[in-house]
């Protein structure tokens, strides 16, 4: 499945969406304005799951 | 409508409820048109098959002439639906979930269910407005999206999108674009 899109953001909380990440709280905070392109496809890994689940080597 | 046999056992679509308007004039001459459609509580959950198609594809089903041709619908409608998208493992289990929407509320008109499911459909077959209460992309997350949106040649095209996003709004300024497999 393929996407693309355009977007403009206004007042984004910044430690708010990086907290969703895995390790990215914390890091940066305040608002976020500005535009977006996303394009790309939604792909396929053999393990999806690994950086969740497994330490690095 | 449960997946095909090279998916896990489970449903590509299940509704709670259907409520269907005929056309009594067609089925005075033996036909069953449907005028507009009202799906309650309906989930979708749509699942990719890494080598191969989505799980609601079925390039081998054959058209047959004992099932009514489902024409134009002039409105359909879903209340609180659902959507969940995930990939199959290469074991052939089901993936982890990559979208989810929560909360749908559509309003179509001019749907035409066959051409949709078709590979080869190269036209509009419909358009109106979608409202979900919660967006997921992974661990990403937008609330309360509105959106104007077009099916049409097996993509779906979003105008006027906007959505709360962590304390602030997302705005699409360009016509969104999402397709599958060509």
């Amino acid at each position: 499945m393929n996407f693309k899109t355009t977007a403009r953001l206004n007042g984004v909380n910044v430690a708010q969406l990086l907290a969703a990440f895995p390790n990215g709280g914390g890091k940066v905070t305040g608002k976020m304005e500005g535009d977006v392109k996303l394009a790309g496809e939604i792909v396929h890994s053999l393990r999806p799951r690994r950086e969740y689940t497994e330490p690095d080597t | 409508m449960k997946n095909p046999p090279i998916f896990p056992r489970g449903y590509v679509v299940q509704v709670a409820r259907i409520d269907a308007e005929l056309s009594v004039g067609a089925l005075l001459h033996r036909q069953v048109v449907i005028k507009s459609l009202v799906l309650e509580d309906p989930v979708l959950n749509m699942t990719s098959d890494p080598d191969g198609p989505w799980n609601f594809e079925n390039p081998q089903a054959q058209a047959s002439q004992n099932t009514f041709p489902l024409g134009v619908i002039s409105r359909v409608q879903i209340k609180r639906g659902r959507l969940i998208a995930s990939n199959l493992l290469p074991s052939g289990a089901a993936g982890p979930v990559f979208f989810e929407a929560h909360e749908i509320f559509c309003d179509l008109e001019q749907v035409n269910l066959m051409r949709i499911l078709n590979p080869a459909s190269s036209s509009t077959d419909g358009q109106g407005t979608v409202k979900a209460g919660l967006l997921r992309f992974g661990s990403v997350e937008a609330r309360n999206l509105e959106s104007k949106l077009r099916l049409e040649a097996r993509h779906v095209f979003f105008t006027e999108v906007k959505a709360e996003v962590y304390g602030g709004s997302a705005a699409v300024i360009s016509p969104s674009t999402c397709w599958g497999r060509t």
